[in-house]
């Protein structure tokens, strides 16, 4: 593998922090959705709880689940986003006739989604901890596992949803903000895989992501880390990234035989 | 402590004369003893010093001609001198057997030897006086005392210093002595005192013009394959081989003289090699001086020249002997004699010529399908170093896509592209690091402002002092008021300039550009082209140019590949490509005679329009001159003449025309 020239990462990163300077909505979006995925969820719960259906613990497993899931979320929408600029701009020819290689956008891109994701979770866990005294960080260094476990499954995700871009282009590009909610439902994240249909809990057994929230909830019910689930959680998560990466660079090849400079 | 400085003879001012200006600037009061001095660059050098001269330098006649025939009386002049005031003599010793001073108490004597004596061992001499017998007969003769001499004179050397490891060598040859080296001075970059000049396209030789210097090599493989090449220093000896070479010479051989240490530090700094081909070099001051100003050597492997030239790093070596033993194993054993270095040697030049003059960027067969369309169809070209080439051709020709394989965005069907020596498929980062590409038709981000995008592609291209950089581009460009704006509020042609200062912000060796001047004011194109020129001719940059602005292809191009249909139609210079179509127009207006005229152009079959008293007459280039003389002849008058030459206008109408 060939080495990689930091500069050139970074200069991908500026780009799109030039790019967030001039374009709020790309900012906000870090803190808007979750907030409010926040609010929602925590006063339905609360709504429930007053009405005898719900817990407190249970608001604490929605709203810790919300977090976790912007960190999947997160770590995909950067990548898909961010390519999906350089191609209504037109620069992805521009990009890729400097020395930029591959490895180097995409670890830009990762970076990118990492940085962003600390914003959200930060803001996030504020907003949790004040308006309903949820605390994600009594989750302890579970939380490092958890969190590391989703980031890689939405770059893989991101990653696999880029590769269908660099194919079809622009034509598909809805997927760069719903791809991943399609997981969510196989996920668990807002409730335990046991009260799943049957079916739902197979397709849930090969996604990392559902381990991950079961890990979570297994943590704030009984105080126990789940060691065996993330365990399997990461091996399915190295083979979906490994899959998701040689995708996207095969999609990548394809792209550059059609011509990088005319995918729109 | 009293010094003594001896040298052979001051004549010529060439690497022998450096090291004793050296000597006599370290030890100013030192007196210099030395055999005989004629005036001239030397002298001059010199004059200032304490000279003493030998009783031979009053011999009519000695100075110029004579000390070579009467070399016997070198023992008889050194012993002349009286060293015995001195506590340290030290000898800059090297033809004249300047070694071995009679003296008397404990004076020390140190020989600073740049070559034993060439002529008693046997290596090639100024004058190749081997080839009359009688000289040879005289020579051997004397040669048999004077060799006894010169080993018996290095006997009473104290301690020996040689400016090489090859000189060492032949010191512990001939002489079984041992020798310190101590390599000479080098300090020609004092004398680039204006910086350094651009760089240029010649040769550079600087020798005295004497034999045994590489120098016929020079002049013959210049003139074979057509370099320009200086040569700088004045004829040494009888001048034979001055005329020599002169004879051989031609019009891209310039013979410069000797010439001042400024001017031949930018003489060495200017030049695209410096020839450095004496086949038994005891040192060779002149390629490191060429080094140290920066400009590669092109080097005969042996002699001196191995200490001081790195082979693919400062310079090119040439290997005679190695290409010898590079025969496939089953082919017959090369025959030495007959393969001798002189009949190697220009092959091997020829060679490294060829290494320097690279192309910059090389495609071979180069074909992109898509589905059953063929796009460009097995095309092959090249770029040369410095050199700007045209791709034209109609639309869909297959330019673009030619350009965007070029830039790696595209990747071949088939076919190979090369760049600076190097395959873009394995090399892709190196390359495009050198390389950089601008389009009349290309976006960036819209949000970002100019400013924010130069500096985003700055960084990919490391640009150390990006702010400078970007600044002064966009002053040349005339786009520092556009710096602030987002990109989306420019205009097309302001995106076109913004482009190319993008294109050279990393000083690119070659450059790709896609319609240059798309969309630009002409006053703005105008500065564009002479800006392009300019960095051409300051960098030697080379460039690949689309363009359908035939006029500015005319100007900027040194060659045109035309395409068509994706395949290579016609490569030729502008003017070779408008020569092709041989039509031209001449328009007249007639005064009298407009009927013969008309009839005449019937009867010649050629095509015309005539309106008034104008009339237009289509007719190959080449039969103008005549028909004006006959129509003249034949008393047609006419008041205004107008004639179009063919332009590569109509060659690409033409061509688009025959293809379509």
């Amino acid at each position: 593998m060939k080495r990689i020239a930091w500069y050139r990462v970074w200069a991908v990163i500026l780009r799109h922090f030039y790019n967030f300077y001039h374009s709020w909505d790309r900012i906000v979006d870090a803190f808007y959705w979750p907030s409010l995925d926040i609010i929602i969820w925590g006063l339905t719960i609360s709504a429930l709880a007053r009405q005898g259906q719900g817990t407190v613990l249970q608001i604490s497993m929605i709203v810790s689940g919300v977090i976790l899931w912007y960190v999947l979320w997160r770590g995909q929408y950067e990548i898909t986003v961010n390519l999906l600029e350089e191609l209504w701009s037109g620069n992805l020819g521009n990009l890729f006739s400097t020395p930029l290689t591959l490895t180097e956008w995409t670890v830009a891109l990762c970076a990118l989604g990492f940085l962003k994701l600390f914003l959200t979770v930060t803001f996030t866990a504020a907003v949790a901890y004040v308006l309903y005294a949820v605390n994600i960080f009594q989750l302890g260094f579970a939380l490092i596992p958890f969190i590391t476990g989703l980031l890689i499954m939405g770059w893989g995700f991101g990653l696999f949803i880029a590769g269908l871009f660099l194919r079809y282009g622009t034509n598909i590009q809805t997927l760069a903000w719903a791809g991943g909610f399609a997981l969510m439902p196989f996920s668990a994240t807002y409730y335990p895989l046991d009260s799943l249909p049957h079916w739902v809990q197979t397709v849930a057994q090969v996604l990392p992501s559902a381990y991950i929230f079961e890990g979570m909830r297994s943590v704030l019910f009984t105080g126990i880390f789940p060691a065996d689930m993330m365990v399997k959680s990461f091996l399915l998560n190295g083979v979906f990234l490994g899959l998701a990466l040689v995708y996207f660079i095969r999609s990548f090849r394809v792209a550059r035989i059609k011509g990088l400079a005319h995918l729109k | 402590m009293k010094i003594a400085l001896v040298h052979d003879y001051l004549g010529e001012f060439g690497g022998a004369e450096r090291v004793l200006l050296a000597l006599s600037e370290i030890w100013p009061e030192a007196p210099i003893y030395t055999a005989f001095y004629r005036r001239g660059p030397a002298w001059e050098r010199f004059k200032t010093r304490d000279i003493h001269v030998s009783w031979a330098h009053y011999i009519p006649g000695f100075a110029t001609k004579l000390h070579s025939p009467l070399r016997f009386l070198a023992p008889a002049i050194w012993n002349s001198f009286n060293f015995s005031n001195y506590d340290i003599i030290i000898g800059s010793s090297s033809w004249y057997i300047t070694k071995g001073f009679a003296r008397k108490g404990r004076a020390i004597e140190i020989c600073y030897c740049h070559a034993p004596p060439r002529w008693l061992y046997g290596y090639p001499t100024s004058v190749e006086w081997q080839r009359y017998p009688m000289v040879r007969a005289y020579a051997s003769i004397v040669g048999f005392f004077m060799r006894q001499y010169d080993f018996n004179a290095a006997q009473k050397v104290d301690y020996f210093i040689a400016n090489s490891k090859e000189t060492q060598r032949r010191i512990q040859k001939f002489y079984r002595r041992g020798a310190t080296v101590i390599y000479p001075p080098a300090s020609l970059r004092e004398a680039l005192r204006a910086g350094p000049p651009i760089r240029k396209n010649y040769y550079l030789v600087v020798s005295r013009l004497v034999g045994g210097k590489g120098l016929a090599l020079a002049v013959g493989a210049a003139k074979k394959l057509g370099f320009p090449l200086k040569v700088v220093g004045a004829p040494a000896g009888y001048g034979r081989e001055f005329e020599m070479l002169r004879a051989k010479s031609g019009k891209n051989i310039e013979f410069l003289g000797y010439v001042s240490d400024e001017e031949l530090a930018k003489l060495y700094a200017g030049a695209k090699a410096f020839l450095a081909l004496a086949t038994d070099e005891d040192f060779g001051m002149t390629p490191v001086e060429a080094m140290s100003l920066g400009t590669p050597v092109i080097a005969f492997a042996g002699g001196g020249y191995t200490e001081s030239v790195i082979d693919g790093k400062t310079g090119i070596f040439l290997f005679p002997l190695l290409r010898v033993s590079r025969r496939p194993r089953n082919s017959a054993k090369p025959d030495l004699k007959k393969n001798s270095l002189h009949l190697l040697l220009p092959t091997s030049l020829e060679s490294a010529y060829t290494e320097l003059h690279m192309d910059v960027l090389s495609v071979k067969n180069l074909t992109k399908r898509f589905g059953k369309f063929t796009a460009v169809d097995n095309i092959s070209f090249s770029v040369g170093e410095g050199e700007i080439v045209g791709l034209l051709g109609p639309n869909g020709a297959g330019k673009t896509t030619t350009i965007q394989m070029l830039l790696s965005l595209m990747m071949p069907t088939k076919g190979t592209i090369t760049c600076f020596g190097l395959p873009l498929v394995t090399h892709r980062e190196e390359i495009l690091q050198r390389m950089n590409a601008s389009s009349g038709y290309a976006r960036l981000p819209w949000r970002l402002t100019v400013w924010e995008n130069l500096n985003v592609y700055a960084h990919m291209y490391h640009v150390t002092n990006r702010k400078e950089k970007i600044t002064s581009l966009a002053g040349r460009f005339e786009a520092l008021d556009l710096l602030p704006k987002p990109f989306q509020d420019l205009s097309a042609g302001q995106m076109t300039r913004i482009f190319l200062v993008k294109a050279f912000l990393n000083d690119p060796e070659l450059l790709l550009l896609d319609e240059p001047t798309a969309s630009l004011d002409p006053d703005i194109a105008e500065k564009i082209r002479r800006f392009i020129l300019e960095e051409r001719r300051c960098r030697n940059m080379s460039l690949l140019i689309t363009s359908h602005n035939m006029s500015e292809v005319e100007e900027m191009c040194d060659r045109v590949v035309f395409l068509n249909h994706g395949k290579v139609f016609a490569v030729d210079t502008p003017e070779g490509l408008a020569r092709r179509n041989s039509q031209a127009e001449v328009s007249l207006m007639v005064k009298d005679g407009l009927k013969r005229l008309i009839e005449r152009a019937k009867r010649d079959k050629f095509p015309y329009e005539e309106k008034n008293r104008f009339i237009t007459i289509t007719l190959p280039e080449r039969q103008i001159a005549p028909f004006l003389m006959d129509i003249g002849k034949q008393g047609i008058e006419y008041n205004e003449i107008e004639i179009n030459r063919p332009s590569l206008e109509d060659f690409f109408l033409s061509a688009t025309k025959r293809t379509v």
